[in-house]
Order: C-alpha cells, then structure tokens, then sequence
C-alpha cells in the first residue's frame, strides 16, 4: 500500500531557516513551519486529529499540544509556527494525561465497533487512541450521544455516518480549502454541532462528490461505499486516469484484481492529491457487464456478429485489408485513433498504417477537438502544445478563461485555479454562456465577456486593437523575441478602427468599455495568464482565434515564464499525447511534417519500409472519399465517430459505403455498429502505457488487473501488423516507449525507468532537460522567433434567419466524459440522465416552451429532440446541449462546417430552431430501432440484458423514473400475426411517494408521477387525516433519488391526532405499499432469486389467452373480480385464483401452488402489470408474467433484473415482450 | 471527393492568407498549406477543377493554384 508522510500541516518555503530543538533533537525548516511539521521533518510523530498536510491547521482537537520551554501553556503544535532556538517537548506525563483525557470524550461519543467497523485498521482515531494509550472510557452511553444519528447514504459512491463524526471539521476544510465548493458547513455549537450540508442529505446539497471530504475524513464517518462492500484494500498501484486532460495521479487500491477504491496520489505532478467525481469514483465501467470480451466478425452491418477466436479475428481483418487494397489501392484504407488511447497504441496504430498498410490516411479525434491547437500555436510559437504546468496559475495575477468551463471539464485544475482566484487573481471570462466560474461561492469574474457564438476572432482583434493603440504592447519583449516583420503586419492590422471595440462590439454583442476594460487588464495586470478550451477550437476561425491568443501574448510579454501562457484545456486525458505521437495525417511523432526529408529518412530506415511523403486524409476526407467509393477500409481504435463527429448522418453514410470497418473498443460503441471486425478494447485499469496532460506531463499507466479481453491494447495493433506481413514484436509497452524515445527529440528522454523515477516528467526531456520542462519557450521560442499573424475576423457562414434563429452551442458537464460510453455506465448516471437543451426564458416563452417540455431542435443537418430546460445561464438567442447520451443525436443537428486550416468541425455554432413536440425526432425513432438491432446482433448471452435495458432511459430499479409526462419510451417486441416486430412503445411510470406530515413520513404509496398535489389533498381527505382542504396549510413537492416526497404543513391537531395512530390502511385494493414509511422502504428488490429455467410455446401462451377467461367464475357473475392463472407448458389453465384485488388474486395464486407443488408452468394475470406483480412472480421464481394489459416502467425494469420474462396487452391474437424475449420461442 | 466540399476548404484557406499585406506571399501560403495538410487526390482534383474554369473558387485561390500548380501537384 502506499502510505505518505502526513506531516500534518501544509509545507512552508522561505529563504529564512529556523533551528529549533524537538524532544533533544535538532531540526532545521523554513521560517513559518509549524511544530508539527517540523517535528515530523525530524522523525517525531505528535499526535493529532483535526490536522492533516493537505489543510490549512486548525488546533481543534487538542490531541497536538506540546510543551515549549519558558512559554506556559500546552499550545497546539498545528498552529504554533517554530521559532528559533525553542525547545519543544511532545511527550510529557501532563500532555499524556491531556491527550487521555481528550480521547476518553471522544470515544465516550463513538460506537466502540471497530472490529465491524469498515476502516478498522484504517483509522486514524483508532490509531490516536493507541498512541495516547486509551485504556478505559469513565463515560458511559447513558447520557446524551449521537449513536443513533441517521446515515446518510444518499450520494451512490460514499456514505456519511455521523455516527461516527468527531467534528474535527476536516471534511468541512477540504471542501473549502481543497475543491472550494463550500458545500458542507458546522451547523450548531458544542454538543449539537454536526457537519451539514445544507440541505437534507448530500445528493441534494452543492457537494459535487469529488471525494476530498471522504479522503479528509480520519474516521469511517465519511467513507467510500467500495471500502464498505469489499473491505480495506491490501495493496496499491499508481497509475493515471483515463477520463479529462489533468491526468490525474491515482493509487488503485486493490484486493487481488478487485479494485476497492481509488485514491488521489498525494505526489501526483498534476492534482496533488485532489480529484474529481469522475476519477475518483466512476471506474465501475472497467468491470461492467456490457464489456465485450471476445472478438466477433461478420460479413454485413446487417448480419449477426460471430464470436471467433483472436486468431482468426485477426486473420480476417488482416485478408480483409490485403483484398481492398490490392483491389482499390493502398491509399483505401486508413486508421483512426483516440485520445482515449495511450501514447504507446496511438504509436504502433500510426506506424502500422504508415509502415505496413502504407499510407499516411491516419487521424484521431483530436480533428474534432484541439486540431487548431496545434495548428496555430506551432505557427506561432513553434510547439503545438500548452506553455505551461497546472502550478503555475498559483503566480497568476490575471487569468484569462476563453471558451472554457474548467469547473466541469476539467475540475482538478479548477479547484486550484479557484485557490489563486481566492487568493485575489482576477478573473476575465469569454463565454456567450454563464459558466460557473462567472459567479459561485468566494469568486466572481471581474469581466463576463458574453459574446455571442463564433465572434471569438473579433474580440481578440478588439483586445488587440486596445493593446496596440493605448500603448500597452511590451515592446523590448518584442523586439527581442519576435519577428519584427510580422509583428508590424499585425500592429498595423489591429489599430485598424474596424478592429476598435467600438467596431465590433455589436457584431459580439459586448459593450465596447468592457472589452477595453479586459484589454487593459489583461496587459497590465502583472503575469496574465489564458486558459481555453473548445469554445475556442470548434470554429470555423478556430485555427485563427488560437494564434490570436498567441498574438496577444506575445504583444504583451505574457509567455516565457511561471504565471503567464498559452494553456490549451485538453478535453480528454490523451489529447496531447495522441498528437504528440504522429497520430495525424501529415506528421510524424514530435509535430515533423512526413515531407521532411530528414525525418522522412530517419522513420523509413527505423521501420524498414517504404513511407509516403504526402500527407494522407483526415477523418473528414476519409468519410467524404468513402461516399465518393474510393476509401473502403477503417481501423478504428478506441475512437466512436458516430457519436462525436459532427453530422452524424454524413459519418453513417461514409461507414456504411465501407467494406470493412474494424473497431476496437471496450463496448458496442455507436460505431461498432456499422463494424465488420471487432476487437474486444482493455480499460485502463488493465493496461500498461503512458498518457500526456494538458501540461505535456507524461504520466505511466499501470495495469492492475488481468485485460478481461486477453490482451493490452497495443498488443492487438502488433498482431495485426504481424498478420499483415509486417515483425511488430514488442514484449512490454515500455519497449514501444523506448522507440518513441529513440526516433523523437522531444522523448529522447523518456522511459518507464525514469517515470518509475519521477513519477512524471513534461517533455521536452532530452539531454539538456532530463528531468522534463515545466515552462516552456523561457528564453527563445521553439521556433527561434516568435511570428504574429494577422487575424481577420470572418463571420461564420452558419447564419441563423427566419427559419433557423437561434444559435445551439455545446459542452460538457462533470459528471459525463465525451460520449458517456464509460461514464454512463456508471452511478454518476445519478447526476446527468439524459442531455437536455437549455433555453433562455425569453426564447422558451415566445415558443410556448415550459420546463421539462419534449423540444424538437431542427437545422440545416437535421433533427432531434430532447426535454428542455428554461435557464438564464444561456443568453437570449443562444441554445446549450451536451452530447453525453448516443440517442440524444446532438451530432444529427451539428453541420460540415469546420476551421479552415484543420477541418476541426464548428460545433460551436449551429443556426437552429426550437418548437415544442410530443414524440421523438425520426432519426431517435429510426436510431432506436438500429441500435436494438445491432445489441441484438451480439450473440454473447450476457448481453440480452443490454439490449432491452440500454432502450430504456434509466434502467437502475432503485432510481425511480421520474419523468415530466409521467411515461417513458423503451423498445418492445410484438407479436401479431405470426410475426414479430421491433418497435418503441410508451409505458406509464409509477415512483415512490411519501406522505410527509409537519416532517414526519406516514405513508408511501406507488403512483404516477402526475398532479401530485391533488394526490396529496385527495389521499388525506379519504384516509381522514384532514377533515377539510382549510387544514392543509402548504404542500411541497420534492424530487429525491429514491422517488418523490409530498411535504404537507397541516393544521396542529391534526397532525396531533395523526401521531397517536399508526397507519390503518390493510384490506386495500389499490397499489399501496404496505407498511413502508420512506422512501428507502419503498422498493424492496427480490434479492437472490432463483428463476426457473423454463421456455415457452408462444402457441401455448395463445391458447391460454383464448381459454383463461371462461374459468373466471366469480367475475362472470360480477364483474367485479381480477385472476390469475397458472398455466402449464402446453397452455392449459391448471389453477386459478380470483380476488377484487389483483394483488390479492396473485398472492392466492402463488400461495396454493407453493401448497400443491411446484408445476412448471408461467402465471397469467387479468389486469395491468405493476412492479409489485413482478416482484411477486420474481421470488416465486416463476419465469414469466403474462398481463392482459400493460406493464409499467418500473415493472419493465425490475423483470429485466430479475430475470422475468414480462409481456403485456396479451390479448386476442397478439402479445408485446417487453423482456427477456428468448425465453418465447 | 465532392468538388464542391474541396473548394469552400479551399476558398476558406484563402480567406485566411488574403489579409496579408503581400498577396504573392499569400498565394504561396495558400499552395503551401495545401501542399502541406492535403492528400495529393484531394489537391489533383482541386487542380484539375481550377484548371476547367474554377467555378466558385475565390479569385485569389484560384491563381494561387494555377500559377504553383507544379508544386501541388
């Protein structure tokens, strides 16, 4: 396991040292260390509670206390700083007798049940309670504790037991200090005072569960849900996570191969032992069942895929290869890799299609992201890549966020870009859309620049016109470090007055003094720092507006040094890698052109083959050449450009007129849809390798479970490339390292060694930095001399008018990553559903639009529809979407248009309009029926399950469905006619509701989520809780993640009545949940059960239908009765049972079966089809519940996880399966 | 490839280079990033399509093309 030194308190640097004496030994630290820290520094452990390396102290605890010779008193040795020549003692009889004294009240309130407890031998009051050595506890649990306190379970992935709180407020300070959410608090004093959240659990509260908290906590108060499943892991491996372009270190604490938790590494060069939501807790997908595992071919997008073994897989993609391209030519083919890839496989996939297919037609999905990036800053400054480290921002003075929402997409870096913030930097943000860092809790932007969607390139030439014309560029700066020439090309274009912010302010739609006001800022605020992500790239000028930024830095001497550059926010953890190693058509690995004739030279002779001098197709190029029938194979690796590129359409078409498409991947992607070849992919939990940061930090990938699949992915590249004719024989990813080191300059340096050494290190790392370069271009530029470039700006040609007004921009949000393929399968689900569309009030009401509303988006590309959400975050005029979700089809709308000098595509800007809808677009409708084919397709038997639950919007049973419509979509099979048909079908939700009286829960009860208030009102009439409407004082209605809570304030007495009765509601024949109280109560899952094996005749299904009814004696008489049937295999009706309540004939049913025997056989029901129906069939272990009418959603989801095959309207002739069709044959 | 992709591409390149104050220089910047970011199929067709008129492309591309044509080619 990894343990660090926690030397309790934050390290100090000053130029001054102090010499000071602990417990006789001499120790020497930096002026403003605390006792503490130095006496740690110096070997001796104090003891401590409320004080950890990574907080600020606090002297809360009273465990600390030393004595110091010649000063009175026992004073807390966090918060004393040394000084010199002090002698301090830690260990004393009277500071043993304190500290006794301290933990016999802290244990006094503590259940002593370590040897259950999930941190025993983990914890830190348990080891407090060693060290002081605790031996009795003169308090008893007599007086008043908080033993009892509720736990609060409400967040998926921690737990918070305040139980076992001792309000050291170290949870609180890491909120604060360390993420800078503020979300927890200290609410009341002395005895009463808890740690809050403010609100009534965590999932409700602004916690943004990035786990600082759990990791702060020194008891099991807040603790991981793993650790509590699995236990306290017993080793650790460091490795890198696989999600956004921090690149997060991680310690993987493991159990064998089960990862119990993972834990920020405290050394990590990037997050200095910080996370977020994603990293820290969302790796359940590595483990997930919808992995595909072994390899599959088939010959048509149409056929049913066949699970092969890895040799003939590999066989089979290399002869496909072989005859296109000795039918169409070697330039048909071509490879695409990902960012989500390690440098070592975007390596050996560029070399194979360079060296063994013979072609240059290699891209990744940096096309659609950062392409402009490393266009424009290797234009300018001559590196494409960021100037800069993460800690740099600490010596920011102002800092520039352009087209960036670091908060969500890159929330490590935010939290410390928060801290600077905090510390008095100040803030100029560029975005039409109110990020969060605009205004959250102790940071306010002291501009919002909110221009409007693809004027980018006018508000730098506004900046720079201020700059250039108020005298503020840094000339010597210039001078001496820029090309002259085209520094006077530039200045002469910016003073321009068709620059002036007075020029463009209405073509930005922000006010001219604003835009000077930053301007001056930026120039004259000591070290200015930019920051900008893809609200910069995805342009048509995307190209352009990065060597803006790079003009302006240069004009105003804000590179070459700590606080200042040019920092691109990489959106994916490899982005920079995947560039750096060649992975685009026109260059080699380290950014050489593939016409240099030296490096041209150099990779022919390294390879032993025969390399292409012309640069080959980007991603684009490939798709339009495939149309056109000339591009006919693609090796896709890790890479879904169904789902990330834009115009999804034009991308499906460019797959389909393919005749083999290999995908390698983790999941089904969207792609491997329209595959021929797949390649089971391996997480990153199962590999070895390197990524490369946003910073140019290369950080090593440790593989810490056997690859589910059999393989590292860069050993699936080199068996292709081997079954291609082509040696690739590599033993370990460290080999492929090595070749990278060897061929590039800027890795010269670089080997699993030295990152074994380090932990990580920035490249360039060569012989004159070999440990890497934080800052880069300090003395020169890469490129000698820095060059401006002249910036015109140029409106897009996508043009909102009549038809199309409003302008769609996109993003991300923290809990989902790019196309959700990990994240979604996931509990961050929790936090992000679906991807909805954000509209500006104004916009919503001159359409008729109301929250939650069904909304169709149509443009130029096409059409889909999503719920809507009404937000003054977006400005009038503009509409936000994420693109997380597949059947979102937020890429359906998105166009062609793309930058001019990399094909990077406009994602940012999309003329649209928005009309309010009932049903889904018809690409959704069409989508949804293709990917419930193509699921299907996968013959491996673990993956029915998917195929159902990935059509329906939430498949996890315990989050109720809670949908504005009160119904939601999901793909059924019905039979009619002889014939089976896929189709969408629209089920009726039912959601647990509680009846809350003046705070306290009486009842819950399954209904629909619709006209809850009525239901409230109605339900306290009839159950004579109130006499009259007039005693009902309020109700409120709120959404929780276990179903939705209706708060009533009613009158004193009678609630005073209430109290003094329990619930009397037994006999009912309406769908109550007996005798559950909460929420939490409310859906009890058949656990374990044991369905039997049996399959069905659907003529036996039929015959029933047609013969149940005449068995129905009490209700031909009445007409007032429900059944339900036992039917045995060959569909004859062997038992029935009739009741006024459904749920009661069930019950009578199943009772007298259990009574007689166990006949095989499935049970047949008169009424609709409740998730109580088929909780009741599931722990009968009856294998199928046949309804005459319909199932809800709820029923749909539990039958899917129990294993149940469901069908409803089972009527006449006909029948609709809504899970687990295999078992009708 | 469809011609009429290649020449918004191409007349969006131009728009870019055609602010410099030297308008040879921008020719050759243009025919330069072409050579540079463009599969030699995708720079013949772009030729050949100057070459027959060069309908819709922006005047300066088109000379840019027809007067370096040896070098894209």
């Amino acid at each position: 396991m990894s343990k660090y030194t926690d030397f309790g308190t934050p390290a100090k640097t000053s130029a001054h040292q102090i010499t000071l004496e602990i417990d006789g030994t001499q120790i020497t630290v930096a002026e403003g260390t605390s006792i503490m820290h130095a006496a740690m520094v110096g070997g001796v452990t104090v003891p401590k509670l409320c004080a950890t390396d990574s907080l600020d102290p606090y002297g809360s605890c009273r465990l600390c206390l030393v004595e110091i010779e010649g000063r009175r008193g026992y004073p807390a040795s966090c918060t004393t700083p040394v000084a010199e020549g002090i002698k301090v003692k830690t260990q004393t009889p009277k500071l043993a007798d304190i500290r006794r004294g301290v933990m016999e009240l802290y244990i006094s309130d503590h259940p002593l049940d370590c040897l259950t407890c999930a941190t025993n031998g983990d914890c830190e009051l348990q080891d407090m309670a060693g060290a002081v050595g605790l031996r009795e506890v003169r308090y008893g649990y007599d007086g008043e504790n908080h033993l009892k306190a509720e736990k609060d379970t409400s967040n998926p992935y921690f737990q918070f037991d305040p139980s076992k709180c001792i309000v050291c407020s170290r949870c609180v300070r890491a909120c604060e200090e360390v993420q800078g959410t503020y979300a927890l608090t200290i609410q009341g004093r002395g005895f009463e005072s808890k740690v809050a959240s403010g609100t009534e659990n965590f999932l409700e509260s602004e916690c943004v569960s990035c786990g600082a908290c759990v990791q702060a906590c020194p008891t099991a108060t807040l603790i991981e849900k793993s650790v509590v499943q699995h236990g306290v892991p017993e080793h650790s491996v460091t490795t890198t996570c696989a999600y956004c372009g921090v690149g997060c270190s991680f310690d993987a604490e493991m159990k064998g191969e089960q990862v119990v938790r993972m834990v920020p590494s405290k050394n990590g060069g990037a997050n200095h032992g910080h996370s977020c939501v994603k990293g820290r807790f969302a790796w359940g997908y590595a483990t997930h069942q919808d992995r595909i595992t072994t390899p599959m071919i088939r010959k048509s997008i149409h056929d049913a895929w066949t699970e092969v073994s890895w040799d003939e897989a590999i066989n089979y993609a290399a002869s496909e290869i072989t005859r296109i391209q000795a039918k169409y030519g070697k330039e048909a083919v071509g490879g695409i890799t990902s960012s989500r890839c390690t440098n070592e496989e975007v390596y050996v996939t560029q070399k194979l299609v360079r060296a063994v297919l013979g072609t240059n037609n290699v891209d990744t999905c940096a096309r659609v992201c950062h392409s402009p990036t490393g266009y424009g800053l290797k234009q300018t400054l001559g590196e494409s890549a960021g100037t800069q480290t993460f800690d740099s921002v600490m010596h920011s003075d102002v800092i520039f966020v352009i087209g960036a929402n670091p908060t969500d997409g890159h929330p490590v870096f935010a939290s410390q870009m928060k801290r600077r913030l905090r510390e008095g930097a100040k803030l100029i943000v560029a975005d039409p859309r109110q990020i969060d860092l605009v205004s959250s809790t102790h940071v306010k932007a002291d501009y919002h620049l909110k221009l409007r969607p693809g004027t980018n390139v006018a508000l730098i030439s506004a900046m720079s016109h201020v700059i250039v014309t108020e005298g503020l560029v840094n000339e010597a700066f210039v001078k001496e470090r820029c090309e002259i020439d085209s520094f006077e090309a530039w200045r002469d274009f910016a003073a321009k007055q068709e620059n002036s912010p007075e020029a463009l302010s209405e073509a930005l739609g922000v006010p001219a003094e604003d835009l000077r006001a930053a301007a001056r800022l930026y120039a004259t605020g000591g070290n200015a720092a930019i920051y900008y992500g893809l609200g910069v790239t995805e342009h048509s000028q995307g190209s352009t507006m990065v060597m803006g930024i790079a003009n302006l830095s240069m004009a105003t001497a804000n590179v070459g040094r700590e606080g200042v550059g040019v920092n691109p926010l990489r959106g994916q953890n490899n982005v920079q890698g995947s560039c750096d190693m060649g992975s685009m058509p026109h260059e080699y690995p380290g950014y050489r052109h593939v016409s240099d004739d030296a490096t041209h030279a150099l990779f022919e002779t390294a390879w032993g083959r025969p390399l292409s001098k012309e640069p080959g197709l980007r991603i684009p190029n490939m798709l339009d050449e495939a149309i056109s029938g000339s591009f006919k194979a693609l090796y896709c690796v890790g890479e879904d450009i169904v789902q990330s590129d834009p115009n999804t359409q034009h991308v499906t078409h460019g797959l389909e007129s393919m005749e083999c498409v290999i995908v390698q991947d983790l999941f089904l992607n969207e792609t491997a849809m329209y595959a021929h070849v797949f390649f089971p992919g391996a997480s990153f939990l199962e590999k070895s390798g390197t990524f490369t940061n946003a910073e140019r930090r290369i950080s090593p990938v440790r593989r810490v479970m056997t690859p589910k699949n059999g393989y590292e992915d860069w050993e699936v590249t080199a068996k292709l490339a081997n079954a291609l004719g082509y040696p690739m024989h590599y033993s370990h990813a460290s080999d492929i390292l090595d070749e990278i080191a060897a061929l590039t300059p800027t890795f010269k340096g670089v080997s699993f060694k030295k990152l074994d050494e380090l932990g990580s290190v920035q490249w360039p790392c060569d012989d004159a930095n070999p440990s890497g370069t934080p800052t880069m271009h300090i003395d020169e530029f890469v490129r000698g001399k820095g060059k401006f470039f002249i910036t015109e700006y140029v409106p897009t040609t996508e043009k909102v008018n009549a038809k199309y007004p409003l302008i769609l921009t996109t993003g991300r949000i923290l809990s989902q990553y790019n196309v959700g393929a990990q994240t979604r399968r996931t509990q961050n689900v929790t936090w992000h559903t679906e991807d909805i569309i954000e509209i500006h009030p104004h916009d919503a009401e001159d359409r008729g639009i109301k929250d939650g509303d069904w909304v169709g988006i149509s443009s130029r590309a096409g059409e889909t529809v999503l719920h809507a959400k009404i937000t003054e975050r977006v400005q009038p005029g503009v509409v936000y979407t994420t693109f997380h979700h597949p059947e979102s089809g937020a890429n359906v709308i998105t166009t062609d248009i793309s930058d001019w000098a990399t094909n990077c595509p406009e994602f940012k800007v999309t003329a649209v309009q928005l009309t309010k809808v009932t049903q889904l677009s018809e690409w959704q409708r069409e989508y949804k029926v293709f990917s419930q084919e193509q699921i299907g397709f996968v013959q491996h038997p673990k993956n029915e399950v998917n195929a159902k639950s990935a059509c329906i919007l939430m498949p996890d049973v315990k989050q109720p469905l809670i949908t504005q419509t009160g119904s939601s979509r999901l793909m059924v099979q019905k039979w009619q006619a002889d014939e089976l048909k896929s189709l969408e079908d629209c089920v009726a939700e039912e959601v647990p509701v509680a009846m809350i009286y003046n705070g306290i829960s009486h009842a819950v009860m399954l209904a629909t989520p619709l006209d809850l208030e009525d239901f409230a009102l109605g339900f306290s009439l009839a159950e004579g809780i109130l006499n009259s409407p007039k005693e009902l004082y309020g109700i409120e209605v709120v959404q929780q993640a276990s179903g939705i809570e209706l708060k009533m304030d009613i009158a004193s007495g009678r609630f005073s009545q209430l109290k003094n009765r329990r619930r009397s509601m037994t006999g009912r024949t309406g769908c109550g949940l007996c005798g559950a109280e909460s929420l939490e109560q409310a859906l009890r899952l058949p656990d374990g059960v044991n369905i039997s094996k049996d399959v069905f005749d659907k003529a036996a299904l039929l015959k029933a239908l047609k013969n149940a009814a005449s068995q129905q004696v009490l209700q031909s008489e009445t007409g007032a009765t429900h059944a339900s049937f036992w039917v045995n295999p060959n569909g004859d009706v062997t038992m029935v049972r009739e009741d006024v309540g459904r749920h009661n004939a069930l019950d009578k049913l199943l009772g007298a079966r259990a009574q007689q025997g166990t006949e095989a056989g499935f049970v047949l029901t008169t009424s609709r089809a409740s998730y109580e129906m088929v909780q009741k069939v599931a722990v009968a272990g009856v294998a199928m519940l046949v309804a005459i009418s319909a199932p809800t959603g709820l029923a749909v989801r539990v039958a899917e996880q129990c294993g149940v095959t469901l069908v409803g309207f089972a009527r006449f002739e006909q029948f609709v399966v809504y899970t687990h069709p295999e078992r009708l044959v | 490839m469809n011609v009429e992709q290649l020449i918004t591409m191409a007349n969006q390149i131009g728009t870019f280079f055609k602010s410099s104050p030297d308008q040879e220089q921008a020719k050759k910047d243009i025919v330069m990033h072409l050579k540079r970011f463009w599969a030699l199929s995708m720079r013949l067709q772009l030729i050949e399509h100057a070459q027959q008129e060069g309908k819709g492309l922006e005047p300066i591309v088109k000379e840019a093309i027809i007067q370096h044509q040896a070098l894209l080619a």
